[in-house]
């Protein structure tokens, strides 16, 4: 039967969402170069010919290339991108607190919303309003079922359709795997097996176990970790950083009885979400195995296994030391925003795509669209393709040209992009 | 959007039924040809996209098992929602009405079934998925006999502890009596209960215990499985539906109700039919039973399905039920 290793590798989460740093960075770059792109096309296409132009800087009529004149905004770099979305994570965060949601739905969230902007970039899509969003759809998956109008109370929309009008958007950038694996059951599993152990000081595991999933609240939601590492390192990452002789205890004693074939073939693989330090991207899950006589030979490989699993949570554990709960402070800390986050909003501000900022006009527009095409939708059915890119134009004024060339270009919306195979794996 | 599948690229064919909260489509592909079934799903424009739909798609990109129903797509527009299915011909009530004799089918083909059910119970328990809704209205059946879980509108994920969830789950027919006693706690458990109901009726073409009422269902449980005590079930008195006036009825031996299976077929549903949901068989266990020996004797090594013995599939190799496509009427299942 299939071991917890093999099951996590059949996951959503793993299948679709886990990658290397290296992947991660390039379909980020990719993302932001198409908002660019485009953004950059549609104010230049709006510009009005005469004015700021004059007569020198004649915007290029095939629009290939559209003119960086004087009137077009500075835009985010990827990395001023992964700042705000780590800024807007933590506003999520203590959303989710003022609620009083539970940490599931919180992390659920978090994941969601970080999700979101790995394909979307946060010039496209304005995070203020996703976060409230993804909080929203984060209990629905979650099977904490809040009534719309409570939920919009709580977070002072007074119109429904404000948070209704993501929902379509955030499913879709999600790829609709919407199951995700938290770490917090695996730390449960932990304690209580360490609990077990004779010599454990009961008051030293509760102060761990606190510890531990203090961190796994914030840390790992903030920074990629859940793109890289599976549950269960995220969890010993976590438990490392509140008690580090605690991990290695519970370590130990997880792969000294360690199962050879079950753990040995998840070093390797393409897919394989672990940073080049780590190697082992397996669910270090206990598989008890009785004492045989290839006790000796499961040791070594057992321990094999160990050294690739460590450098798996050591890497992760760098990562979640960088945002240590106590950095929650940073990131709502008025000077550090006025100095770092403030500018980075002005920026956005400037640069965002006006034909996306506002989610319900957006929808509005997409459902007039939507209304328009009922008719001709059974006899063109074959020709889909075509069709979404002329009810892409419909909607946002765009000329056929330009929706026909971005199609050239490819990698739109980080599909495909940076020569990374289908980084989502088979199409849905 | 460049590369996605849109409503578009389905040709719409024939309804197919209702589903716990949507419609169900015949459909095709028409790049491809391929039959699907397609879920549409009435979008509420008040709360959005509906919970159970969250739900059951949250669950179904999981749960990927030659005996589940694949969901190969979700198209999602501005106006509905719709989940692509791979296309089953029909669901088991339709096939017992219209294969069995007098509903009741023959033992090979109820092996094979009961087999593949199992299998797909199995696979879910691991990946820590409850049902809690099987009928034969869910259990979808393909003309290669092929027998896959439809309908996961009301399942959900488990973890520990499990003791929230609702009790207000599971049609009557099928529901464990720990379910029926109000018990939250439930586990796997409630699931094997339902697959020994439907392996029951499958013999006898009947419902073993067509309840009206939670209460008369409690009753029908009773008098063929005996009425429990404090004392051959620790605890029950603890239950919210625990009566002191329930008439107390005698064990009836399940071979003189259901004298048409063989001694090995009723030590199994005996194990599945456990009033006490800890003394239930579980999945992985039932799916090693005796009963099943001469099944798996001959595909020790799972079978892949090869286009070329297109009726050979793992698990039931001797058995070839006919073609559903001959049945005349498809209309009025929604298993999905």
């Amino acid at each position: 039967m299939a071991t917890e290793d093999a099951r996590y590798r059949q996951t959503s989460q793993y299948q679709l969402w886990s990658f290397s740093p290296a992947q991660l960075a390039a379909m980020r770059e990719t993302t932001n170069a198409a908002a660019r792109a485009r953004i950059a096309e549609r104010l230049s296409y709006s510009q009005p010919p005469s004015a700021a132009a004059s007569s020198t800087n004649t915007p290029d009529p095939s629009g290939s290339t559209p003119a960086p004149g004087p009137q077009l905004p500075e835009f985010l770099t990827p990395a001023e991108e992964a700042q705000l979305v780590a800024f807007f994570t933590s506003e999520l965060l203590r959303a989710g607190d003022h609620a009083e949601m539970s940490d599931e739905i919180k992390a659920t969230a978090a994941v969601f919303f970080r999700r979101f902007y790995v394909t979307n970039s946060i010039m496209t899509y304005p995070p203020q309003d996703m976060l409230i969003v993804a909080l929203f759809f984060g209990c629905k998956a979650e099977g904490s079922f809040v009534s719309i109008s409570e939920f919009g109370r709580t977070f002072g929309k007074e119109h429904p359709e404000e948070i209704l009008a993501g929902e379509f958007l955030l499913c879709q950038g999600l790829r609709f795997a919407l199951d995700v694996k938290h770490p917090f059951r695996a730390l449960r599993g932990a304690i209580m097996e360490l609990a077990t152990l004779p010599d454990i000081d009961p008051a030293r595991l509760g102060a761990a176990e606190a510890r531990a999933r203090e961190i796994l609240r914030f840390s790992p939601l903030i920074t990629d970790a859940y793109f890289h590492f599976t549950p269960s390192q995220i969890m010993l990452a976590a438990l490392s950083l509140a008690d580090r002789a605690l991990a290695e205890r519970f370590i130990t004693k997880t792969f000294h009885y360690v199962a050879p074939p079950s753990a040995a073939d998840n070093s390797s693989g393409p897919g394989t979400p672990v940073p080049d330090s780590g190697g082992g991207g397996g669910t270090p899950a206990p598989s008890k195995k009785s004492r045989s006589g290839e006790d000796n030979k499961a040791e070594v490989i057992g321990s094999q296994v160990r050294d690739k699993v460590l450098g798996a949570i050591e890497a992760c554990r760098d990562m979640l030391s960088r945002e240590l709960p106590e950095r929650r402070e940073h990131w709502t800390n008025k000077a550090v925003i006025k100095a770092q986050i403030a500018p980075l909003r002005k920026k956005l501000k400037a640069c965002r795509d006006p034909d996306r900022w506002n989610l319900v006009e957006l929808q509005r527009r997409r459902r007039e669209q939507a209304a328009r095409n009922v008719d001709s939708e059974d006899e063109d059915g074959g020709r889909s393709g075509k069709g979404s890119l002329d009810a892409d134009a419909a909607v946002f004024g765009e000329p056929l040209g330009a929706a026909k060339r971005r199609k050239v270009e490819g990698g739109r919306d980080g599909k495909g992009g940076g020569g990374l195979g289908d980084p989502f794996g088979p199409p849905l | 959007m460049d590369g996605k599948r849109h409503a578009a690229s389905f040709q719409q064919l024939e309804k197919l039924g209702e589903g716990t909260y949507a419609t169900v489509f015949k459909g095709r592909n028409r790049q491809t040809g391929e039959l699907v079934a397609l879920k549409e799903i009435h979008l509420d424009s008040e709360e959005g996209t509906p919970s159970t739909a969250i739900r059951e798609i949250s669950l179904m990109k999981e749960l990927k098992h030659e005996n589940i129903v694949a969901l190969h797509d979700v198209i999602h527009t501005e106006n509905k929602l719709m989940l692509v299915f791979e296309y089953m011909d029909g669901d088991l009530k339709k096939y017992m009405d219209t294969h069995g004799e007098r509903g009741a089918l023959k033992p090979h083909v109820i092996k094979s079934f009961m087999y593949q059910l199992l299998r797909g119970i199995d696979f879910c328990h691991k990946n820590r998925v409850l049902h809690r809704d099987l009928k034969p209205q869910n259990l979808l059946i393909n003309n290669k006999g092929q027998l896959k879980l439809g309908d996961f509108g009301l399942a959900r994920a488990f973890g520990i502890p499990v003791n929230t969830f609702s009790n207000e789950v599971v049609t009557l027919w099928y529901r464990a009596p720990d379910v029926l006693l109000g018990s939250r706690t439930y586990n796997t458990s409630i699931d094997i209960w339902s697959a020994g109901c439907i392996m029951a009726e499958m013999f006898s073409g009947r419902p073993l215990f067509p309840g009206t009422t939670n209460e008369d269902q409690i009753i029908r449980i009773f008098r063929i499985m005996g009425t429990p005590t404090e004392r051959t079930w620790p605890g029950l008195s603890q239950f919210p539906e625990y009566k002191t006036t329930w008439q107390m009825y005698s064990t009836q031996p399940l071979s003189t109700i259901l004298p048409q299976i063989d001694p090995l077929g009723i030590d199994l549903l005996q194990r599945m039919l456990q009033l006490r949901p800890e003394l239930r068989i579980s999945a992985a266990d039932a799916l090693n039973h005796q009963w099943f020996a001469d099944l798996i004797g001959q595909s020790g090594v799972p079978v892949q399905q090869q286009s070329s013995m297109s009726s050979q599939i793992p698990g039931q190799p001797q058995m070839m039920p006919p073609p559903y496509g001959q049945v005349p009427s498809q209309v009025g299942y929604g298993g999905y």
